[in-house]
This record gives structure tokens, sequence and C-alpha cells, in this order.
């Protein structure tokens, strides 16, 4: 039973995905959409594609070592945040687990839910690692600090295990207390 | 010589265990358990002497050799033979067979059989060497390119061409049709291999089959027939033993069964839909398997998922390999237990797992579980590995769980005598609760069973609900079941007047068990991208780029010998594993397996899938071809 949410809250953090049968759905199959973070080379690929994206980057005529360290920053981030933490569910074979990931992010459903495994390290890892060299490559120029740090941090909060299946929503009002699914 | 289990010659037709209903019951049963006692002494005599090599096809001094007659041959007249229609290796005159060779292949070289038994002592599955970097990146920027281009598509494709993609929005107030997320691997990735699925064929599925050509203009939307046909060599379908035949003792017996019982018996099983049919195949799959008794069913998706519910519940635990099939999971989420799994295989894994769940109880009340059941496969058609059964029975005595094993692949296709994964090992079937199958793939019937203690069966009978709601197994296809597992099982079928007129000693093609392919070289010594044990009928091979899944399917069709094979991608298979699977028949010939493995050593260099071993300690194709019998044996 879900319980009722407060209506008209500015601010509310809400636990999702933890019904009965979207727990059982959810421990019936193996997250193959989830599962792949575990395999060879799914760790290197980042820095493989970081590479290559500061290269094609650095071919834009006129573009600065320290502009190009923070757009390669920045588009990281903006990338894994959009794949790790604001797609839901899994984009197949709907039938076989019938909706139980729907609400969930790849960043929750790796590893089925297991908190500080040696995946999310690397994952949480590698944005504080970038973060780091393009600091180095600014020269600490506080105007590109400040918009990498703020990145970092807005990138690194969903990644902490206490807001494992939490969402903060803003003056999100529910008919009667009973979501009805965001995902399309 | 006859044997001493046939029949009496078909002449007097009216001695026959199909006797019509309309004769008195009493006599009808005494001949069904007399042909089935006579069946189970044939069986136990057979146990009794072990032969290393049985009985094979006899030479007959008939100079015929059937090469058509399906009708396939009516709907394309050539002038040429292809080397699918005739074997390569004429037959001598004392050669006679009785099957056609585009339905199941022409060979009498005793020195090709293996019989499948467990060596204990050796390894039971390979381990796959790891892929190399280069290919591992490759994959995943394959995938990474085909997401991204596939959002692209879709986001423009919305709104400049919004009359395709109306069934994926909203428009007029209604809800879109299709939700564009849940479908977006199959609109974007699946679409482009199209031509890989739902491949259209006609006539018998055997070592050949038919295909009917087409082509597509809309990259995989939709397909358009060009209104031929190619036969091509079959190594996708599942078909171990070689039953699917339209032509020998099997289909005769299944033609007189429709006469006799009809298509139908026209209701579920425990509503006036069961017949002595029935009764006599349950007995049969019973003696097959070794168990008190079997219960049927007439699909083989609905024996799991009907049955697991019926003995499991809420406040059991059901323990499930890693790569069980969707029935079984699907059975399992129907039940409302709760479920683990272990990592594939892995009998120390288990045990750990085991040991946490027994001592940790029910969640959050601790409370002892009501019952834990294992379920495993013994043969798993996506790696072709084979469950360690009698490490599996060991920790059953210890821990006491009830074990399920799924014989889907693995009745009639593993072990001496063809009875399973339990005989493949040589241990006893009374070990194991549960031994669940399907007809499907060995017996070229359709349907599953569900076997072992009476007490047991009698319970599910009742509980599960296909016995209520399901239509009854019809007449034909038990008919079918029972005629493949009587030759297994060492009993001609009974010859019937159509038939050419030898006596009962001419065998179906299909001479039983030992012919378990041992054309399945093992690949190791070659491409070292196979999976699996050597002694599965099933091995795929590894492609790991989604690119080149769409690429061997089309070359392996256009090769001098067309052959189809399956293709696996992600989702059904890993992301970085997508596979090519062959599954290998009895009716193939070695001059089969030599085609397919020279095919796939030519596309194999062109797409760059020869990984592993060094190309200094690889063979040569040739080398492969001439030594299959030594690589088998070692």
């Amino acid at each position: 039973l879900k319980p009722r949410g407060r209506s008209g809250s500015i601010v509310k953090v809400e636990q999702i995905g933890d019904r009965l049968e979207e727990v059982l759905d959810r421990s019936a199959y193996v997250n193959i959409n989830a599962d792949w973070v575990n395999a060879k080379g799914a760790w290197l690929i980042h820095v493989v594609l970081i590479c290559v994206g500061k290269l094609i980057i650095d071919t834009i005529p006129g573009m600065t070592q320290q502009v190009s360290w923070t757009l390669v920053n920045l588009i990281y981030l903006a990338l894994t945040y959009l794949m790790f933490h604001w797609v839901t569910g899994i984009p197949f074979e709907n039938d076989l687990h019938g909706g139980a990931y729907d609400d969930l992010t790849l960043w929750e459903q790796i590893d089925d839910g297991a908190q500080y495994t040696p995946a999310k390290k690397w994952l949480l890892g590698v944005p504080i690692a970038l973060f780091l060299a393009s600091t180095h490559y600014t020269n600490y120029n506080p105007w590109l600090f400040a918009v990498n740090i703020s990145a970092l941090v807005f990138v690194l909060i969903p990644k902490l295990p206490q807001l494992h299946r939490r969402r903060v929503r803003f003056i999100h009002d529910y008919a009667s207390g009973v979501a009805t699914p965001v995902t399309p | 010589m006859p044997s001493p289990m046939a029949l009496p010659s078909p002449t007097r037709r009216n001695y026959s265990i199909f006797k019509k209903r309309s004769t008195s019951s009493l006599s009808s049963p005494q001949t069904a358990a007399s042909y089935l006692s006579a069946l189970s002494e044939a069986d136990a005599r057979r146990f009794r002497t072990q032969q290393a090599v049985p009985t094979e096809t006899p030479a007959i001094s008939l100079s015929s050799s059937v090469t058509s007659g399906s009708e396939d041959s009516v709907l394309h007249e050539k002038d040429a033979w292809s080397s699918l229609e005739v074997p390569l290796q004429p037959p001598t005159s004392e050669q006679v067979f009785t099957t056609v060779h585009s339905e199941f292949g022409h060979c009498t070289n005793q020195a090709y059989r293996k019989t499948s038994q467990y060596v204990p002592g050796t390894a039971l599955n390979h381990v796959a060497l790891e892929p190399s970097y280069y290919i591992v990146f490759t994959t995943y920027i394959s995938y990474l390119i085909l997401i991204v281009l596939g959002h692209v598509r879709d986001f423009f494709g919305k709104r400049f061409y919004p009359s395709s993609y109306q069934h994926l929005m909203e428009h007029d107030g209604y809800a879109p049709l299709n939700s564009d997320f849940d479908s977006f691997y199959t609109r974007r990735l699946k679409q482009r291999m199209n031509e890989c699925f739902g491949q259209p064929v006609t006539g018998v599925a055997g070592r050949t089959i038919m295909l009917l050509d087409r082509y597509s203009t809309d990259y995989g939307l939709t397909q358009t027939f060009t209104g031929t046909r190619t036969r091509a060599l079959n190594i996708s379908s599942y078909n171990y033993l070689g039953f699917a035949a339209a032509k020998g003792g099997c289909a005769d017996a299944v033609e007189e069964s429709i006469t006799r019982y009809g298509v139908t018996t026209g209701g579920s099983r425990l509503s006036g839909g069961s017949s002595d049919l029935h009764t006599q195949t349950e007995a049969l799959v019973a003696r097959f398997l070794g168990t008190e008794d079997a219960l049927l069913s007439s699909m083989g998706f609905a024996t799991n998922s009907a049955y697991i519910p019926a003995l499991v519940g809420k406040g059991c635990l059901v323990i499930s390999d890693e790569l069980n099939h969707a029935s079984i999971r699907f059975g399992v989420r129907l039940s409302g237990a709760n479920v683990r799994m272990f990592p594939h295989n892995d009998m120390n894994a288990l045990e750990a797992l085991l040991r946490e769940v027994i001592s940790q109880g029910q969640p959050k009340t601790h409370r002892p579980w009501k019952k834990i059941l294992i379920i495993v496969e013994g043969l798993y058609s996506m790696e072709g590995t084979i469950v360690d059964l009698p490490r599996l029975v060991e920790l059953k005595q210890k821990y006491k769980f009830y074990l399920w094993v799924d014989e889907a692949h693995s009745i009639g296709a593993l072990g001496p005598n063809g009875r399973g994964v339990v005989d493949y090992f040589g241990m006893d079937p009374a070990q194991i609760d549960i031994l669940m199958g399907t007809f499907t793939k060995s017996f070229g019937a359709a349907g599953g069973y569900v076997a072992g203690s009476k007490a047991l069966m009698d319970r599910l009978r009742v509980r599960g609900y296909l016995g209520a709601y399901s239509e009854s197994m019809s007449p034909p296809v038990m008919m079918q079941i029972v005629s493949s597992m009587a030759s297994i099982m060492g009993v001609a079928p009974p010859v019937l007047a159509s038939s050419s007129p030898s006596t009962a000693d001419v065998y179906t093609g299909p001479a039983p068990h030992a012919l378990v392919p041992s054309w399945l070289t093992l690949d190791q010594n070659w491409v070292s991208s196979a999976y699996g044990t050597p002694d599965s009928p099933v091995a795929p091979l590894v492609m790991f780029n989604p690119g080149k899944m769409n690429m061997f399917h089309g070359l392996m069709k256009q090769y001098k010998t067309p052959i189809v094979t399956v293709v696996v991608a992600y989702p059904a298979t890993s992301l970085v594993t997508s596979r090519v699977r062959f599954c290998v028949s009895a009716s193939h010939t070695k001059d089969d397996i030599d085609t397919i493995l020279r095919a796939t050593d030519e596309i194999g260099d062109v797409l760059d899938l020869k990984h592993g071993l060094r190309k200094a300690e690889r063979w040569t194709i040739d080398e492969v071809c001439e030594r299959a019998v030594e690589l088998v044996s070692a």
C-alpha cells in the first residue's frame, strides 16, 4: 500500500519502487540493462570516450585548453547524468519484468540496488578525476572552477546511497495521493 | 531377423494397439498393457546387455535410396539436384534408407558415432576465453552509435514525419498506443536486423528447410516476397534426433491415429477430454524417464508456468539459475514465491546462497521458509552448458531442498539411452523430485510433461490449473510422442501395410540415442569463442558486435550451399555476447557439418570472428574436417 503523499508541499522526498510485486518481479530476472557495467571493458570505455571526446573538441578552431577541458567535463557530466540518473525503466522486454523497473534509473538498477559496489565506486570516481583534471588545466580560474564544481556536486548528489530510490519533488501534486506513471 | 519385440506382421490388421473405441473396453487396456509390458521387457533387456554400439541401420539388399518424396519436390521442379537433396556419397547397393535425404541425411559411417555420457573427472563445461579489449570497445561504441542515432531519429521523426509516429505520440486526446521508450530497442535495433528474424519457411524443418525469399526496401519495417524459394541447410531447428520428418514410421502412425482418434478429444483433461491414449502416453513417458508417473500438458511454456505455481506460493523460496528460461521465471512470478538467483552453474555460489537463505529465513520475519525449490535446466540452449547434476544432488542431500530439473533441451538428446541429463550422468531419477521436459525438441511433437512420484503427479493433476482450464493434448501429437519415444527405447513402431513390404526391422531413420551428433567437433581448436560443453548438441558461437549478426546471417544464406542460422542479439543475451547458435541434429551428416564449418571459416575470416587462440595454435579447416573423429574422442 502506497502511503498517501502530503499534498501542497513545496519540496517532498518520496521513496519509490518498494511494492512487493515489484520487488518479486525484480528478483526474478537478471537485469541485463544494468549488468554490462560489470562486464569487461565497461570501465575503460569511459576513459576511451573521454579521450576521443577531448580530441574532437580540440579540433574546433579557436579552442583553448581551459575551455576544452571544461567542455569535456561538462559534456561528460551531462551525458552520464542523462544516462544514469534521468532515464528510467528498461527499453525492452516488458512482458518479462512487467514494468518492475519503470521507476528506477539505471544507477538504481546497477547490481540490484546494492550500495558501495565496485562499479558504483568507479562511476563515482570518474567525474571526480575529470573534475580534478579540469581544475588543473584551467589553472584554477575562479569562474571556470565555480562552473565545474557546481556541475560535479549536481551530478554527485544522486549517486549518494542516501538518495537510492528517493525522488525530490518540487510542488508536485498527485490526484488523491496516487501517482500516475511518469514514464512516457 | 525380426526383433522379438516386433508386433505381428501388418497383414493381420485387426490386431493393433489402436483399437477403435466402439469395441469393448476390456480388450483395449489389455492390449495396451501388454504392449507396455513388452516394451518394458525390451527396455530392461537393453539396460542389462548394454551394448557399446546399439543397433544400426541394417543393410538390406535393396538398391534404392529414397531421395525425394516429400511434397516439396512437387513445388519446385528442377533439372539438377542440389547437394542438399542428394547425398554426396552415392549409396551402395546394400544400403537402404527409408528417409528423405533432405529431411534426414543418409550416412552409415559407424565411426561418426559417439556415446553421450559424462566421463567423471573431466571438466563439465568449458570456460570461454575472454574477448580482447578492442572487440569490447568496438561493441560498446557500436551500441552507443545505434542508441544515439535511434534517439536522434525519434526526435526529428516525431517533428517532421508525425504520420509515421502516430502510434507513439498523443493525438486527439488519445494516449499513445505504444510506449516509444519501451519499444525503443525493437524499433531502432531489432528492426535493422529484421531479415534475420521471422523468416517464413515451408515444408519439413529437418536437415534442410525451404525458405521463402524476401527483401526489404524500407530498412526492415516491411518485407516483400520475391516469389522464389531456397532450400537451405538447416542448423537452426531444434531437431536433435531428427524426428522432424514427414516420411517414416512415426508419420504413418500419426496418420493412423487421426483416423482412429480424431484430431481432438474435445475438452480439458479434467472435464471429459482425457482418453486412454493420454494414460498410455503418460505411462510411456514415466517408463522412459524411470519415474513413477508423468503428467502431460499441451504446451511446453505452459508446463512451467502452470505447475510451478501449483507447487510453491507465498512463503516459499525458489532459487533459480541466472540463465533460466522465460517460462520458468514466468511461473515463479505467477506463484508469488520469493526468488533468488545464483550465478550460472556455480555450485559453490549456490551453496553459499543456500546457507544464507536457510539461516536467514523469510525476509523481515525471519521465519523458516515453507519450502525451498531449486530450479535448473538440464541443458541451457543459449550457452550449451549442462548442469552440474551430481554436485547438485549432493547439495540436495545435505541441505534438503526440492529439485526441479527442466530438461526441455536435454531429454532425448543427452545420455547413452537418450533419457536426458540424469542418464548422461548415470544417476538415479528418483533422486530428483520433479523432472520436467518438452516434446518439442527431440521428439518432433509438441507439448510438455512433468514427471515424478505418483503421489506428486496425482496431486498436480488436480492442483495444476492446466487440468481444468487448458485443452488436452491432441491425439496425433500424442501418437508422435509415443512412436518417437518407442523407437528411441528400441521398439520399432508398428509398420503398417502402406509401407514397404519388408518387416519390422526396417527402422525409421534415427537409430537410437548414440547418434547424438558426434560431428560436433569442439571448436576450441579452431575458433575459440564457442561456449558450452562438447557433449551438447547446441553450440553457440559468440560474435560480440551487433553489426556482425546481420552480416553473418546474410553471408551464410548466400554461401554456395545456403545455410540458415539463428542469431541471438541483445537483449536476449547480455550486452557484449551476441551469438549465433548452431543446433546440430542427428539428421545432419558429416558432410553437412563440414560444409557448415567451412562456411563459418570463410565468413569468420571476412568478419574477424576468430579470437582467443593464436594463429600458430589453430588448426586449419581441412585439418579439422579430416581429424574430426580424433577431435571428438579426445
